[in-house]
């Protein structure tokens, strides 16, 4: 059975339609990555699903279950949130800060100790046990995305859902959380929902063997679900974006690499600027 | 961890110090033995000679007076760090939803029609709720119950009390009632009603509980509403929680001492300087400071001049300069 399974589902702010007709599943140890145009609705269709936001029409379901029988408190331990951007407000120790991942199984004052010892654990696993005692409001913008991440798996939940988790990183770290995600749904089994702007970044996860699918958002649909190297290599993001794109495999590596160049469309727009 | 737990130890000592100093002093001294043999001769019945007038005036006097003192700093500093976190402003003190002018205006209706202050306390306490009651409905009215929203409601229904209250004023008899009103606002424990006083502390005791058992959420909601509903808390139940606990502490000090500014203002922010912004440890260290604080700014209250300065005045005078004293050394720390 999926993990998550969404069924023709609808949004729209007021009158304006962001998507509809969008149906996907994601199974356990699965990836899916939503790809798409600026303000095509990845980021509502994640919000849909973490139940910040009500869709006007369509199902969905975790675990068989429809998501309005769902407390949050037990929607948090089906599904983790890593969101984009964060606003500091208090200099909270680092580690309280992923402790409060635990918060679902917190009750009165109890088991502090306990969710601090976790937390730990987890920062060790993912190298930043470091940070511990540190504000988190002195931390870097990478230092504060594995944070967040640390935050979430402290969660223990089956289900990642991450808001474009690599937009801020440089190239090594983005690296190092698309393995880690790997690893995760690989070993753990664990679902991950994830947005992207970077098609290299489906790619990869591709070429590192996980089952991924990739969903194409354009025009208030989902117009493509696949394989990464299938969808990219059709064509069709070319009209999408005005761009003009391959697919070029590293020579002795079984690594495929995106290219996007500059279509005629687009010149003309940059010589329409000049004049 | 060490140095965190001199802290408390410091704190705690110096709310049991403060505490005895302020049954010790005042126009009849004591000395420390005397005050815990008189204590235990009047609940225990162990004779240790101490005369009666002693007796009634540490058990009868002072004792409930330092303790309310004590409860009523331990509920202001509290409510005012709760909501300072909840709204994520360090300019919000605990009469943000309009409890504080809820009150006033409460207490000045019982004076104006009863002419006495016995049902002031009730009055009081019955107007502080109801006012947050009402800024949480205007937030509600006008859309999705928000922390910006809430405090707009706040401002609304704070300012309409406010106009309230001096309309109040203006009709009532200056010789008599007006100075009553006036008074009652600048805060006291000097005419404490030992009738009410077990109902105030009450009050006061369940907004402390919620306040230290919803401390964790405190920290969670500054995450952000999103985030903190994906972590498993849900945000209307938890902020209404908070609210509830806060309000609660807060009417039942302001209906047993009057309206008394500042503490719930500056003394989250010292708390907030010594041990840190998690309001786990936040919450209950700014009770032990306010608790501290109230009692002593009270000794002063009713040693420094022959008659008794009302609380309020001596709060901010004290606090202010000490406040800026604080802000010079720290420059700021625990926000940001």
């Amino acid at each position: 059975m999926s993990l998550l399974e969404v069924n023709d589902l609808a949004f729209s702010f007021g009158d304006k339609l962001v998507f509809e007709h969008v149906s996907f599943t994601v199974d356990p140890g699965q990836v899916f990555c939503l790809v798409g145009p600026n303000g095509c609705g990845k980021t509502t269709l994640e919000h849909c699903v973490l139940m910040h936001l009500k869709p006007q029409r369509g199902d969905i379901r975790v675990n068989g279950k429809s998501l309005s029988e769902y407390s949050e408190r037990e929607l948090a331990g089906e599904v983790a949130y890593v969101p984009q951007t964060h606003v500091r407000s208090f200099p909270y120790r680092t580690i309280d800060v992923v402790a409060m991942g635990r918060a679902r199984k917190q009750r009165f004052l109890d088991a502090r100790a306990d969710h601090e010892q976790y937390a730990l654990e987890i920062m060790d696993q993912l190298g930043i046990d470091h940070l511990a005692e540190k504000e988190y409001t002195t931390l870097s913008g990478g230092e504060l995305q594995m944070v967040l991440l640390a935050r979430a798996l402290v969660q223990e939940s089956k289900m990642l859902v991450l808001d474009e988790p690599v937009a801020h990183l440089d190239v090594r770290r983005t690296q190092d959380i698309l393995l880690l995600l790997a690893k995760l749904a690989k070993s753990r089994g664990l679902a991950i929902l994830l947005s992207t702007h970077d098609f290299n970044h489906p790619l990869m996860l591709e070429d590192e063997g996980i089952d991924i699918q990739m969903g194409l958002m354009e025009g208030g649909r989902m117009s493509e679900i696949g394989v990464p190297t299938q969808i990219l290599s059709s064509g069709c993001l070319n009209d999408i974006y005005g761009i003009e794109s391959q697919i070029v495999e590293i020579p002795g590596e079984p690594v495929h690499h995106f290219l996007a160049t500059w279509s005629n469309g687009r010149k003309d727009c940059v010589d329409n600027a000049k004049r | 961890m060490k140095p965190n737990k001199a802290k408390w130890a410091a704190a705690i000592i110096a709310v049991v110090a403060v505490f005895l100093l302020s049954i010790c002093v005042g126009r009849f001294p004591l000395s420390p033995d005397q005050v815990l043999q008189a204590l235990l001769q009047r609940f225990f019945g162990i004779d240790f000679g101490i005369t009666p007038d002693a007796i009634a005036i540490v058990a009868d006097n002072r004792f409930p007076r330092a303790l309310a003192g004590a409860v009523v700093g331990a509920s202001l500093a509290a409510s005012g760090c709760a909501f300072q976190g909840l709204f994520q402003n360090p300019l919000v003190s605990q009469g943000i939803l309009g409890v504080s002018s809820g009150a006033s205006f409460g207490a000045a209706l019982s004076i104006l029609i009863f002419s006495t202050t016995l049902f002031t306390p009730a009055f009081a306490f019955v107007f502080a709720l109801l006012a947050v009651g009402l800024s949480f409905m205007v937030a509600r009215m006008c859309g999705e119950v928000t922390s910006l929203m809430l405090v707009l409601g706040g401002m609304i229904i704070s300012a309409i009390f406010a106009a309230l209250l001096s309309f109040l004023k203006y009709v009532a008899d200056p010789y008599n009632q007006l100075a009553s009103i006036v008074f009652w606002n600048m805060g006291s424990l000097a005419s404490l009603e030992s009738a009410v006083l077990p109902y105030g502390f009450a009050v006061m005791i369940i907004g402390l509980v919620i306040l230290l058992g919803t401390s964790w959420m405190l920290n969670v909601l500054s995450m952000g509403d999103r985030e903190a509903s994906s972590m498993g808390v849900s945000v209307k139940r938890a902020r209404l929680a908070i609210v509830s606990g806060a309000s609660l502490a807060t009417a039942g000090a302001v209906s047993i001492a009057g309206t008394i500014g500042w503490v719930g203002l500056v003394i989250p922010h010292i708390a907030r300087f010594i041990v840190g912004s998690d309001n786990r440890t936040l919450i209950p260290f700014s009770m032990l400071l306010g608790a501290a604080f109230m009692m002593l700014v009270d000794i002063l209250c009713r040693t420094v001049t022959g008659s008794e300065i009302p609380l309020g005045i001596l709060t901010s005078l004290i606090g202010g300069p000490f406040f800026i004293y604080l802000l010079r050394r720290y420059k700021g720390r625990g926000w940001k």
